[in-house]
């Protein structure tokens, strides 16, 4: 144990080549992509019919960390909503599009006249996994939860517009809001908490109980272990209202290292991983020679990479500028180089997979002549011959800031300056710790940032680009557009679907139109199966619709 | 010797709590929060982040929360981590097991090796077999762990199949012995391969030193037989580096291998510690750096008596000004 | 130097300067390590000169080929020529080796010849101030700094220089502690001879073994830390070539498996470069010995 004389520094190594393992929480999104959903050559997607289908086998999986625990309202790490999903069930789910499908409901919400109130019919063959039926009750007493003053989770704003929920019958559930809410599907991926069980906890208790590490749910599986830091292992749990599960055990393994995880992918102690980037071209290999696995590609998320040009600086304030940076930039070769073709080209701020998802905005497609000649009509011209542009005096010259511990985007930061070179403007990276980078972004002290968002749940972007984020919201570019605030405002009360597409559809035109963000591109996910797994969704990734899953013989 | 020992231990009370203090402010003035997590988030709000910094205290002045985190401390308490909701107490006696069986397992067949073959490569300095031997020591020391790990996983797991490529213990498995040491016989001779290197150049150094020692040679001269002279004389002096260096290395045992344990997925104190860095997990840093801190001053303490033990001309208790 | 101090201090007396240069020459890995170090420091201080490409440089579509007549190293995971970068890498890893190491030696022994031969409170002031920095929480204290100062190499190895000494004094305090007391030193305090040249020609060359073996450890881990610490924001950014970030870059099964050379060449390089250090260490310490 003597870490080479240089104890301590030897600490501050390790940390830093710890890369995306230890960084749950941040933007896990470069592993996860978007768009797209051809198969890939030779994996069958979907169930051939003349296979034969098997009850039981097993999953094991890999997470880089643990779950933080079993309750939404405190859980929010991607891991987290994972495992969540297999014990519990929810009123509705997201599906791939982002739109909601009923889970313990039935059918989707109605609302009153003046969408005040919501009601929401309750099945009625659902058990916990100890016997006892799911009642309207439960759904109440797990509701109540974030609205009350002891909630201290992270959630609390999630549910400000809710006033109260009552149970209606034994199957059917009343929630009041304060004001019309068209963005309450946010709110209904919570997990149904049973009542006869958590009744005597305190909220402020809830995160620290035992029920938080070992819940009763009525998913289609139950939690069996959970080894910190180890794995954690499901049983399919026999009475779930869906139907059994065929596949009898998944075990979610705790593999810190995104290399060693690919190692046991090989070995076999895992058989159902996302594969990212930097070892695309290992795995392919393997399934090719080894045909143990197959692998799904083009798996869409919805999330997409970005640089955010922060446009109280002066060099960014002319959205010619902006535009001309985006067209300077090769994002195509970007996904093709750095993220191995796993990924789709964005022009605005909607995920392909999103159901409101339009390709009907301005692009600034990459072209370097044009991209030089955009920015000479903004005045910006190389002057003095150092092979930089400048303007009045001031080079064009920036810093861009990446986080530590995502190597695509470190890579992708590199490919960018020297795209960015080439059109004459010097661009200085710079690698920033996880914890401060966040801090940057939020504070707003950067001049240029790479960085992701991984969104789900209701389309509205107000958080992001409406301009009364700009003060202590997500809104750290401070974009401002009174017509997109408008929009947004407007979206935010428009409970019909088509409408809200119309009007979110403007709202990408227009924010492409600004370019705030050189949108990059949407991440796609590569998932590997067993050979013979069948009845995954090729559009969605890790343990999503694990209930539908089966061996063939 | 036990005054000595007595004095320097009480004396280390206000270096330690000077060090903690310094700790606790330069913590927290690190940037970042055990809340940055949530700024990916767009529907998590800033008044979700205050909330949740007043319920985890952290809108208090900075004395205060010293003062609760002290006072906790008094009591045994060390308080609950932020991210996994878990007594801190709980979270390192879970883990310090791990860690422990990997460092000292790893440090006691190093020294195994390292002592014999550094004898062997002093006594025959300069020989075919001390080239040889030196030789692979400073390739030991250039292979970083982490790489070394991975290809150790690549051979002996992937393509040979022989060992587990990670874990504490087969999944669902009851504990058994065989198994368990399956599991570490990758990540000890990754860590071992590492340190053999380095007690290898220090005793060979060591060794070398001694033997080249006046008395030494005098003894020979003597004509006492060759082996006697060595251990007799030779191997007490030469400890003296090593006890340093075990002093150093002291809080080392307890804070683990973090690149090893993240490369073999072992649940041990060093990832608990960088997870906690990069999280600014509070309670878990603190509990890891006071006990880390409490164990560098242990180790120079230890050392010092080592030295008067092996070397009765060492004396430390007489305050001794010369020159 | 050539006090009576051991009985087998025979050498004739010639100017000290000139014997130890002679007895160093004599050494002969110590002598070739030399001639390598100097032709790898100029290797790095003439890179833009000689490196046949720019070492920034992408070729997307020609990742990670093995090595050839355009690209004798093969290139990397972005097409860089690894051969210019590895020379580039020279520069940075040669600076913080080299530089961090000479400031931590002379920290180092001046804080522990001067703890362990004094004793008393001086040790005592010198070795809680030791524990101190050893038990400080480094990482943290780095990214507050990174903060307020831009990243650069200079800042780097004040960093090194910082907080890498530590060890050493307490090695050499250790030595000391059990080498003042001896024949030879009481003979050359008795014929009045000053601390300084005590500790100097007496002490120190008997005491400094596990202080140069520490520092060519260390020079290792340093060529390594380096790059975690520029992943920190704290000292060279990329797309900036070091050893370091060289082969931490290759952490990948794909590079591992499929493009060995990516990571073998810079953990080559550190290699020879601790190597040559231990040997050239080797062979000054036996050059001033006075034995």
């Amino acid at each position: 144990m003597l870490s080479k004389p240089f104890g301590k520094f030897a600490s501050v190594a390790l940390v830093t080549m710890m890369s995306s393992a230890v960084v749950l929480s941040a933007c896990s999104s470069d592993n996860n992509g978007a768009a797209g959903s051809s198969a890939s050559p030779g994996a069958s997607a979907s169930a051939a019919p003349k296979k034969e289908k098997v009850d039981g086998g097993e999953i094991t999986t890999a997470y880089l960390g643990d779950p933080q625990g079993f309750i939404r309202f405190w859980a929010t790490t991607t891991t987290s909503t994972e495992v969540i999903d297999l014990v519990f069930s929810t009123l509705y789910k997201f599906n791939e599009k982002q739109e909601i499908v009923p889970d313990l409901a039935v059918d989707q919400p109605t609302f009153s006249e003046d969408k005040k109130t919501m009601t929401i019919k309750l099945r009625t063959d659902a058990k916990w996994s100890d016997g006892q039926p799911v009642t309207a009750d439960d759904v109440v007493f797990t509701y109540s939860i974030p609205i009350n003053n002891d909630y201290t989770g992270p959630r609390k704003s999630t549910f400000s517009r809710m006033e109260k929920i009552e149970k209606v019958d034994a199957s059917t559930v009343k929630i009041t809001f304060k004001e019309p809410h068209a963005g309450y599907i946010d709110m209904m991926i919570y997990n149904i908490l049973p009542q006869h069980i958590l009744k005597d906890v305190a909220i402020k208790d809830m995160d620290k109980s035992e029920f938080f590490k070992k819940p009763i749910g009525s998913g289609p599986y139950k939690l069996t272990e959970w080894k910190a830091s180890q794995y954690l292992t499901f049983t399919r749990n026999d009475n779930y209202y869906g139907g059994k599960p065929a596949i009898e055990k998944v075990t979610a393994k705790i593999v810190p290292d995104a290399n060693a995880m690919m190692a046991q992918l090989q070995t076999g102690e895992i058989n159902v991983v996302s594969v990212p980037a930097d070892n695309l071209a290992a795995i392919e290999q393997f399934a090719k020679t080894s045909g143990k696995i197959k692998l799904q590609k083009d798996i869409p998320s919805t999330s997409y990479s970005f640089v955010g040009w922060n446009l109280t600086n002066p060099l960014f304030q002319d959205k010619k500028v902006r535009q001309a940076l985006t067209t300077a930039i090769d994002r195509k070769g970007l996904v093709d180089g750095v993220a191995e073709g796993m990924g789709k080209v964005v022009n605005s701020q909607t995920a392909p997979s999103y159901w409101t998802f339009t390709d009907n905005v301005p692009k600034f497609d990459y072209n370097e002549a044009k991209a030089k000649q955009m920015l000479a009509e903004a005045g910006w011209k190389d002057t003095d011959g150092d092979g930089v542009l400048d303007k009045d005096g001031k080079k064009f010259e920036f810093e861009m800031q990446v986080n530590q511990g995502n190597k695509v985007r470190e890579k992708a930061v590199t490919v960018i300056q020297q795209q960015l070179k080439k059109v004459g403007i010097n661009v200085i990276p710079r690698v920033v710790e996880s914890s401060a980078f966040t801090k940057n972004f939020q504070k707003k002290d950067f001049v240029s940032i790479y960085y992701a968002w991984s969104i789900s749940g209701d389309p509205n972007p107000h958080g992001i680009w409406h301009s009364s984020e700009i003060e202590s919201g997500l809104n750290t570019v401070s974009y401002k557009n009174p017509e997109v605030d408008k929009l947004i405002d407007e979206d935010l009360s428009t409970f019909d679907k088509a409408k809200r597409k119309e009007i979110l559809n403007k709202v990408d035109a227009l924010i492409a139109e600004d370019q705030p963000y050189t949108f990059l591109y949407s991440p796609t996910v590569v998932m590997a199966y067993p050979s013979n797994l069948e009845g995954f969704n090729p559009q969605r990734d890790s343990l999503k619709e694990v209930q539908k899953w089966y061996f063939t013989k | 010797m036990a005054l000595y020992t007595l004095r320097r231990l009480l004396n280390a009370i206000p270096i330690l709590i000077g060090i903690t203090i310094i700790s606790f402010a330069i913590i927290h003035m690190a940037p970042g929060s055990p809340l940055s997590q949530f700024t990916e988030d767009p529907t998590i709000k800033q008044v979700d982040k205050d909330n949740m910094i007043k319920a985890y205290g952290l809108d208090k002045p900075l004395y205060v929360q010293y003062w609760d985190w002290v006072s906790g401390l008094v009591r045994g308490d060390l308080g609950v981590s932020l991210l996994k909701n878990q007594p801190v107490a709980d979270l390192i006696l879970e883990r310090l097991p791990n860690t422990l069986l990997l460092t000292v397992t790893s440090f006691l067949l190093s020294l195994l090796i390292a002592i014999p073959l550094g004898i062997l490569c002093a006594v025959r300095a300069h020989s075919r077999l001390d080239q040889i031997v030196s030789g692979f020591t400073f390739v030991g020391i250039s292979i970083p762990g982490f790489w070394l790990g991975l290809m150790l996983i690549i051979l002996f797991a992937v393509k040979l199949g022989w060992l587990p490529s990670g874990g504490l213990q087969t999944v669902n498995a009851d504990f058994s012995l065989i198994d368990r040491i399956k599991h570490l016989t990758l990540p000890v001779l990754t860590m071992a391969a590492g340190e053999v290197a380095i007690w290898i150049r220090y005793v060979r150094s060591s060794m070398l030193e001694v033997i080249n020692q006046d008395y030494m040679r005098t003894a020979k001269a003597k004509g006492l037989p060759g082996n006697s002279i060595l251990f007799r004389h030779g191997f007490r002096n030469a400890l003296i580096p090593l006890a340093t260096l075990f002093g150093l290395a002291l809080p080392g045992f307890f804070a683990g291998a973090a690149i090893l344990e993240q490369v073999y997925s072992i649940p041990g104190m060093g990832r608990l510690f960088i997870e906690g860095a990069f999280q600014r997990d509070y309670p878990v840093l603190f509990a890891i750096v006071t006990v880390g801190a409490f164990l560098t001053v242990l180790g120079s303490i230890l050392a010092d008596v080592a030295y008067a033990a092996l070397d009765p001309r060492v004396n430390l208790s007489k305050q001794e000004v010369r020159g | 130097m050539n006090v009576a101090v051991s009985p087998n201090n025979n050498t004739v007396a010639r100017k000290p300067k000139n014997r130890a240069w002679e007895r160093f020459k004599a050494n002969r890995m110590a002598f070739i390590s030399m001639f390598i170090l100097i032709g790898l420091v100029l290797v790095a201080v003439l890179a833009p000169w000689i490196a046949p490409h720019d070492p920034a440089e992408q070729d997307l579509l020609n990742k990670l080929k093995p090595p050839s007549a355009d690209h004798w190293f093969g290139t990397d995971d972005l097409g860089r020529d690894l051969l210019t970068r590895v020379m580039y890498g020279a520069r940075v890893s040669l600076a913080v080796a080299i530089f961090s190491v000479i400031f931590n030696l002379l920290i180092g022994i001046t804080v522990g010849s001067l703890a362990g031969y004094y004793g008393g409170k001086t040790d005592s002031i010198l070795m809680r101030f030791v524990d101190i920095m050893l038990a400080f929480p480094q990482f943290f204290l780095l990214i507050t700094v990174v903060t307020l100062l831009r990243p650069n190499l200079f800042n780097i190895i004040v960093v090194f220089v910082l907080f890498g000494w530590m060890g050493k004094s307490r090695l050499l305090r250790g030595q000391i502690l059990s080498l003042k007391n001896r024949e030879f030193v009481d003979a050359a305090r008795t014929i009045g001879m000053s601390d300084f040249r005590i500790i100097f020609r007496h002490i120190l060359p008997n005491a400094i073994a596990p202080v140069i073996i520490s520092a060519t450890l260390q020079m290792g881990s340093m060529i390594l830390t380096e790059s975690s610490l520029s992943f920190l924001g704290l000292g060279i950014q990329p797309p900036q070539a070091s050893w370091g970030n060289l082969l931490q870059s290759a952490q990948s099964l794909t590079i591992m498996t499929k493009a060995p050379w990516v990571p073998f060449i810079p953990g080559f390089m550190i290699f020879l470069t601790i190597m040559c250090f231990n040997f050239i260490g080797d062979g000054l310490r036996n050059a001033f010995d006075s034995k």
